[in-house]
């Protein structure tokens, strides 16, 4: 590329380079619900600063003997600057109007919990999913950031966004992969070598790869889902569900769709592995001997709700809930399609063979951060009596002195909340109308439950140092 | 585009830059002058370390070191490929063999200037002229996911 | 009609008589809230103010118009802990309790600003009645009467709460504000006869 050129492509990058800090200065302005986007703009200007002091640099050392070399630093500049753009898009969703502001709190919370020193954004995406950006190996400040994306249409469904929960845990899993990859990949490769009618071998490490990674998404996913589980319980299946409905329970993983696995899948192993749920049918279980052996977590929060005759319509409507999981996850029509694709087939083998082991340690991580759901599981028959009431679950009052309260668990907000729901949902009488009016209040109080949670946390925090300042002379 | 693939690209396009710029310092330090981004060059040791273990894997069956995904010696093969330095058609446990003593070449080369010590020009020049070739193949492919494109509604309809 | 006292409101929070249909006030963040014969309330979080520069007038009888007006006119913002919301002398802003009510139907409450802010200039809530049976958290309507700036902070005791027994117990209808959570925007529309009042946009009589 001849001097006039180069130098039109430097004027362009330095253009787009002044151009997105004029831009990310101005997102400094907005209002954000807290402050991890104003860090995530300070490490974003930065980032522009290394990208000019580079481009300087270049052009001191190679011009006028090397332009081909100038030519390609200034296009690999330019391209890391647009692969910058669509962080502009998410700071402009992050602004405290377009994010579930009262649940940005306890979603930060959660996740410095499960990983201390954790940087999440969170904002909204048009795109109908959940979604968690992170850097597996982070070589420079910006990527400390995770960026979390709710869908925008669902910014005021909180009963979806316990999701968010599943997101979580997508950074955590990264010891996982490295511990398992050189026994998985060598059994994967084996197996691969082995198939009657292998698909074109001319690059075997590319059909490696993806089997490997059709695996890799696949446990990932259920390891998030597992996650979710532990943290929230039946609610997080609940939300898992309500949000699959509107897609293919049985849909194949694919190239095209990221290798998600089948939400049917999904679910039975989140049921069997969490919630120690038989995935077998009764006719099965009963030529097993494994009939009525044990009482799974769910059961027991349902024995529990049982206890109270307030509370006991809940106990049915969780058992009632549960065998309808039950009975769909007994179905396999979502192992056809993987069992008829040899690839995939491969892949999903080894899936099962390191469910095990993913279990374990994804049970390990929650365990070690105190949050799981099973923990608290006796405040749901108070927060659903609150709820009775169209009283926001935020609180544990004491029925004898007013004014000693407690926070609940964000555990037990939801699976109290999503209860309640489900018994609006059933009400015979109830139009699409009320049945809609009613979501919408059951879902403002359970983000109001969350918020005053956070609240009465930073409340009691802050109210100890204040009393010790006020004793100073 | 689905979270896991706009993650790929990141990947793609932050790798297509460190072989850009490693080829740069190299191309610095063969026209005399010192080495100014010592961390891009321990990058692509690091790549190219990755790529390797692959290599190894695919070749032998040594998975030991390989504890992450086969992208780093996808994207070797690809270059190698369209250098002309591995033929096309289908491709032997010893190709991988050839490719990873080439990869091992180079990363020792790669070390070599980390530690201060001087590798011969023709390896030097070996390396410049791989890395080029890694940048612009990554980068050729980024460019086409990085920026947007126009399409008509028709095509939106059937996303 | 008679005013509830300290005992009072913690009997009726409390009592086991009132299991179905109690007093709630959540959260209560400090029980020293609850006062002789009054509940300090404090600020929320959220706030719609209007913006003057973005409508000509707001004619609540023009029904179609009035939304779009509002919508256009009034910006919802949230100020997060320790941030400051300004409200500028002769300024209105809507804001919220952080407490949420759940007012039993024997009782009914009346919003009075705290005579502290008062003296700063500052007017609350000026539909200050909460009817029995009311569920949500209490829109205050925020006047800057003084002639300096005044810094407001989410958490802040701002009003108080006066209860009262009602003669015989009242049915709440939530239709027009359920359950609400923060400040709400004005429902003025919502009157049945406002649009009669209104005489310019009264639909004609049918012609025979």
């Amino acid at each position: 590329m001849n001097k006039p050129l180069i130098t039109r492509l430097q004027m362009l990058v330095a253009f787009e380079l002044d151009s997105l800090e004029k831009r990310l200065d101005q997102a400094r302005s907005f209002h954000y619900p807290s402050a991890v986007a104003v860090k995530f703009i300070d490490s974003l200007i930065e980032e522009l600063k290394q990208q000019r002091l580079q481009i300087k640099q270049a052009i001191s050392d190679f011009l006028p003997e090397y332009p081909q070399r100038v030519t390609n630093e200034l296009r690999s500049q330019h391209r890391l600057l647009i692969n910058k753009l669509t962080c502009l898009d998410s700071l402009k969703n992050a602004q405290t109007q377009n994010v579930p502001w009262s649940l940005v709190p306890s979603i930060e919370r959660i996740a410095s919990e499960l990983s201390q020193g954790s940087q999440l954004l969170t904002t909204c995406t048009y795109a109908l999913n959940y979604s968690i950006r992170w850097y597996p190996t982070p070589k420079s400040p910006i990527h400390q950031f995770s960026i979390l994306q709710l869908p925008i249409i669902h910014k005021h469904n909180a009963f979806l966004h316990l999701l968010i929960g599943h997101e979580l845990f997508h950074p955590l899993l990264q010891q996982f992969f490295v511990t398992q990859t050189p026994s998985v990949v060598a059994r994967l490769k084996a197996a691969i070598s082995h198939l009657n009618q292998p698909p074109a071998k001319n690059r075997l490490d590319k059909l490696v790869e993806f089997v490997r990674y059709a695996w890799q998404r696949a446990i990932e996913e259920l390891m998030c889902d597992m996650g979710c589980a532990i943290l929230f319980g039946p609610a997080a299946v609940f939300a898992s569900i309500a949000f699959q409905m509107g897609s293919n329970l049985d849909e194949a993983p694919s190239s095209d769709g990221s290798f998600y696995p089948p939400p049917r899948y999904r679910i039975r192993e989140v049921m069997h592995r969490v919630f120690g749920e038989s995935v077998i049918g009764e006719a099965e279980q009963f030529h097993a001997g494994l009939e009525g052996t044990a009482t799974t977590p769910i059961q027991k929060l349902a024995a529990l709700l049982k206890e109270d005759e307030r509370t006991s319509w809940a106990a049915d409507i969780l058992s009632e809930h549960r065998e309808t999981i039950l009975r769909e996850i007994r179905k396999n029509d979502d192992l056809v399609p993987i069992n008829q694709n040899p690839l995939l087939k491969t892949a999903y083998e080894e899936v099962q063979a390191v469910l095990p082991d993913a279990w374990n340690y994804i049970r390990q991580i929650a365990t070690s951060a105190g949050m799981v759901w099973l923990s608290t599981i006796d405040e749901v028959p108070f927060l659903l009596r609150s709820l009775e009431l169209l009283v926001p679950p935020g609180e544990i009052r004491d029925t004898k002195a007013p004014g000693q309260t407690k926070s609940p668990s964000l555990p037990s907000i939801a699976i109290a909340t999503w209860l309640y729901q489900l018994k609006c949902e059933a009400s015979v009488d109830a139009s699409l109308e009320q049945a809609m009016k009613s979501y919408s209040r059951c879902c403002r109080l359970m983000l109001k439950g969350f918020e005053d949670v956070e609240l009465r946390r930073e409340y009691d925090a802050g109210k100890d140092a204040f009393q010790q300042m006020e004793q100073l002379p | 585009m689905p979270i896991a693939d706009r993650q790929i690209l990141g990947e793609l396009v932050d790798c297509a830059d460190i072989a850009v710029r490693a080829a740069g310092q190299l191309q610095l330090f063969m026209i005399g002058k010192p080495i100014r981004d010592r961390q891009v060059l321990e990058r692509v040791a690091e790549f190219l370390s990755a790529a390797e273990a692959g290599g190894i894997f695919m070749s032998c069956g040594d998975s030991a070191n390989l504890h992450a995904s086969l992208r780093p010696l996808n994207w070797a093969v690809d270059t190698r490929m369209n250098e002309g330095g591995l033929e096309q058609g289908e491709f032997k446990e010893t190709d991988y063999q050839s490719l990873t003593e080439y990869l091992r070449r180079m990363r020792s080369t790669v070390e070599d200037l980390l530690e201060g010590n001087r590798p011969n020009n023709a390896a030097i020049e070996e390396c410049m002229r791989f890395f080029d070739s890694l940048g612009d193949d990554l980068g050729t492919r980024a460019d086409q996911h990085v920026r947007g494109t126009s399409l008509p509604c028709s095509s939106l309809a059937s996303f | 009609m008679s005013i509830l006292t300290h005992d009072a409101i913690c009997r009726e929070m409390t009592s086991p008589d009132r299991l179905d249909d109690p007093l709630v006030i959540t959260p209560l963040l400090d029980a020293g809230q609850i006062g002789q014969s009054s509940v300090d309330v404090r600020l929320g979080h959220q706030f719609i103010v209007l913006q003057r520069a973005a409508v000509t007038h707001i004619d609540a009888t023009q029904r179609e118009q009035l939304q779009r007006s509002l919508h256009r006119s009034q910006h919802q913002t949230r100020v997060s802990l320790h941030e400051q919301f300004i409200i500028h002398p002769g300024q209105l802003a809507l804001g919220a309790t952080i407490e949420y009510l759940s007012v039993p139907t024997h009782l009914a409450a009346t919003v009075e600003g705290r005579s502290s802010w008062g003296r700063l200039g500052l007017i609350i809530a000026t539909a200050c009645n909460v009817d029995p049976g009311f569920k949500g958290c209490i829109t205050l309507e925020l006047v800057n009467s003084g002639e300096a700036p005044l810094v407001l902070y989410p958490g802040v005791r701002i009003a108080q709460l006066v209860f009262h027994l009602t003669d015989g117990t009242a049915k709440y209808d939530k239709g027009k504000y359920d359950c609400p959570i923060g400040p709400q925007f004005s429902r003025i529309d919502h009157d049945k006869e406002i649009m009669f009042w209104g005489g310019a946009s009264c639909p004609s009589p049918p012609v025979s």
